[in-house]
């Protein structure tokens, strides 16, 4: 057993960490926020040609093949600072779809694009009937010719906005197993009859709904089996939701640290703020929420890295991901316990974690549906 | 990171060893109950009769050093005897371990002279001697320094007053063999600089022991008065009136900031199981979709408790970079978890989660020890005190330099 980084990591973490200081300070994410697109091409392109999108990707493809632990380390960082892009939905979604099922035409035309930015993807999975489970997805894709015509709703979609090509999770057959005849397809956002639209609210990042009226699909788009589009998914997931609980490991330590720092300097009563016991209650526990979602998170990252047996690595990650999903909830929330009005205030930073933690929760499965997974794979 | 444990060829022979002792001695059936309020004094005597069995072979304080009785043994071997006896335990075989009288050894250790270290220690670390930790008073709780027991010196002898509460764990009829008693022997001294740490012979004359009925208590409970109690000068720990340091060193044994290789909790695994092959109405128990998720929640606790000893561990051994609340921050999830579970199990079982009974208390008991212990979260300290440590090591309130002294 050794829990130290090794020394590429170490020194990832602190390159990260110096060229967010520097790029990607609290007062960019806010004007990204901002924005209509809720996108900097800028901020895209320079981590594009650090080789951060293209991490997770294999050299033969562009990428450079770097593990899931070393990944780890990269999303972590991108947490703390709340960098904002599709890293989740680009290379580690979309990418990994196509990598795991695409042809070797798919693989080679669309990889290299993917992990240097030049193409941006995003994963159109749930609907109005909102759920990460098979039985939510209703999208009809029927055949036409060499063609498949798409017609449904996708709902909150993440960076459906930005994206030049999406994946669709479609329904090619309806079964009494409803992980039986499910296909993704590869839709260029251009084509007729497919519309996106943001929608307005409190939102940590831009929530699409994309509406396919009749959109044609040639056949030779469809990524993996038809019928047999859910399973292709399971290892993308995985991947991504493991590296999204990293994401929410960096944000909590964020907030933990402008915590105790606020508590610190901030004088109330004749005396700092921290030293009020009803204070300190509430940052220890932001301290038990990040430590809880840090080593559930590091261990599920070393066991998706060194590929344990499937159902214990979905245990491992399912675990990580609610646990991650409420700790950084929580630590956000108890930030605002203590910020109280500063906190609520745009000219501080604190808003957009906490915003962001709202979003974060339900993506790619809340704690509920994450606890459910584990309850099935322990054998409950 | 890499949180395999890969064991060696010797570490395998030496488990063999560990196994086999075990098995010679510990009890074949599961008879030793879950709350050591109900440990008979045969048993309890048994126990302690293995303690000393394993001190002979350096397995009772196993990490520390062979000149002061301990094992000596690396940490490749302190694995494999804590694994293995972890083991037992839980299948409620043996009735031994009685470590406290080994974390006794912290105040010694690092306030106390040489010829202390090497008149108690050897009977510390061999299991030789058992003691009470008696720093609780009836007006001196959490916040222990403000204790009324006095130590007067008197030529070669102290003379100790005072009044002592829920200390020691051991049945009736039987007697410690000392008292580690902090008093105060400078009344006009500032306070943590007044007190001086003792270890009374438990038989001297003047000391009086009341048994405590308790609800639970992780074992018998005691109330034990000094009237004039006359202390030879040579079992004062350490120098006089530096006492609380030695009562820290002690306590910062006790509250685990060295970290742990232990496996999740036994008892939610137990209860995991329990639920999912008992049924009711011809469902298992766990088939119910509110219970199911009461019980991952349990699961994902216990995890975490799992890997903070994990994290800990790796701490200890300067893998990680070390923060200073860790220690603090498991025993307050212990402290804090306790009545999660505890109310956890009246929502999934039912009125049986309170039965005792030889033939329906379920899993030999177990659960409800549970029950009883979720409203016992202040032994070693409360929660309150354990988040007040956890703030001051964090900077919070005081200055960190303030910090930093107070946890030197």
């Amino acid at each position: 057993m050794d829990l130290s980084l090794t020394e590429t990591q170490e020194m990832l973490k602190n390159t990260t960490r110096d060229f967010l200081k520097q790029e990607c300070p609290w007062t960019v994410v806010k004007e990204v926020d901002d924005s209509k697109t809720g996108f900097s091409a800028e901020l895209w392109r320079k981590t594009s040609e650090l080789g951060w999108v293209g991490m997770s990707l294999p050299e033969a493809y562009g990428g450079m093949g770097s593990s899931i632990q070393d990944l780890g380390v990269l999303y972590e960082e991108m947490g703390q600072a709340l960098l904002p892009g599709p890293y989740f939905s680009s290379p580690l979604l979309c990418g990994s779809i196509i990598l795991e099922s695409g042809t070797e035409e798919q693989k080679k035309k669309l990889l290299p694009a993917i992990a240097d930015g030049k193409q941006i993807l995003a994963l159109a999975l749930t609907e109005p009937d909102y759920g990460w489970e098979p039985e939510c997805i209703h999208l009809s894709a029927t055949a036409k010719g060499s063609n498949f015509v798409l017609n449904g709703t996708k709902r909150f979609i993440h960076d459906a906005q930005i994206a030049d090509q999406i994946i669709c999770v479609a329904r090619t057959k309806k079964s009494s197993n409803p992980a039986d005849g499910i296909t993704l397809f590869l839709v260029d956002k251009k084509s007729r009859g497919l519309s996106c639209r943001d929608l307005p609210g409190f939102v940590g990042e831009k929530l699409n709904e994309m509406t396919f009226n009749s959109v044609e699909v040639p056949a030779a788009n469809i990524i993996g089996k038809k019928d047999n589009g859910w399973s292709a998914l399971a290892k993308p997931m995985r991947i991504t939701s493991v590296l999204m609980s990293s994401y929410m490991v960096g944000a909590c330590q964020h907030l933990l640290d402008m915590t105790v720092e606020y508590a610190q300097t901030r004088v109330q009563f004749g005396q700092p703020i921290g030293a009020f016991q009803w204070v300190q209650g509430y940052i220890i526990g932001q301290a038990n929420h990040l430590e809880k979602a840090r080593w559930i998170t590091a261990e599920a990252l070393w066991k998706v890295d060194t590929n344990k047996p499937q159902a214990e690595q979905d245990e491992a990650v399912s675990l990580a991901k609610s646990v991650a999903s409420e700790s950084f909830h929580e630590c956000g929330h108890l930030s605002h316990e203590v910020h109280a009005g500063v906190g609520v205030d745009k000219k501080f930073p604190l808003y957009l974690y906490s915003k962001k933690a709202k979003t974060l929760y339900s993506y790619l499965g809340d704690p509920i549906y994450h606890r459910k997974r584990v309850a099935d794979l322990i054998g409950l | 990171m890499d949180f395999e444990f890969y064991y060696t060829k010797e570490q395998e022979e030496f488990r063999k060893e560990v196994s086999a002792f075990i098995e010679e001695n510990a009890y074949k059936e599961p008879i030793v109950p879950p709350d050591p309020v109900q440990m008979s004094k045969e048993m309890f005597i048994y126990g302690r009769e293995l303690d000393r069995k394993m001190g002979k072979k350096g397995w009772f304080a196993p990490a520390y050093p062979k000149q002061y009785g301990g094992g000596g043994l690396d940490l490749d071997h302190c694995i494999i005897l804590a694994e293995e006896f972890a083991k037992v335990s839980e299948q409620h075989r043996w009735p031994g371990g009685h470590e406290v009288s080994s974390i006794h050894t912290g105040g010694i250790m690092s306030q106390g002279t040489e010829e202390q270290k090497r008149k108690f220690l050897p009977k510390l670390l061999s299991g030789e001697w058992f003691g009470f930790q008696c720093f609780t008073e009836p007006d001196a709780g959490s916040d222990e320094a403000s204790m009324k027991s006095t130590a007067v010196r008197d030529g070669d002898v102290y003379v100790i007053n005072g009044d002592k509460v829920f200390v020691g764990q051991q049945p009736e009829g039987l007697r410690p063999d000392y008292l580690y008693w902090p008093a105060v022997t400078d009344p006009k001294a500032p306070r943590h600089q007044n007190i001086s740490a003792f270890f009374i012979p438990a038989d001297l004359p003047g000391i009086t022991y009341i048994p405590l009925n308790l609800i639970a208590a992780e074992g018998q409970k005691w109330e034990v008065l000094c009237e004039d109690v006359r202390c030879p000068a040579d079992r004062l720990i350490g120098e006089e009136n530096k006492g609380w340091l030695v009562t820290q060193a002690t306590l910062a044994l006790e509250h685990g900031g060295g970290g742990s290789l232990t496996p999740r909790n036994k008892r939610v695994l137990h209860v995991i199981d329990y639920c999912k092959k008992t049924l009711r109405n011809g469902k298992p128990i766990s088939s119910n979709p509110m219970v199911r998720d009461l019980l991952v929640q349990l699961y994902i606790e216990a995890e975490v408790g799992r890997l903070w000893g994990v994290r800990n561990f790796a701490m200890s051994q300067g893998q990680i970079p070390r923060i200073r609340y860790t220690g603090t921050q498991i025993s307050l999830h212990r402290k804090r978890f306790s009545p999660v579970f505890g109310k956890a199990l009246m929502d999934i079982l039912g009125p049986a989660c309170l039965i005792d009974d030889p033939e329906l208390g379920i899993l030999l008991g177990e659960v409800v020890n549970e029950v009883r212990m979720a409203d016992v979260t202040h032994i070693g300290g409360t929660p309150e005190v354990q988040q007040i440590m956890m703030s001051r090591a964090m900077g919070l309130g005081r200055s960190a330099t303030r910090a930093e002294a107070v946890h030197k």
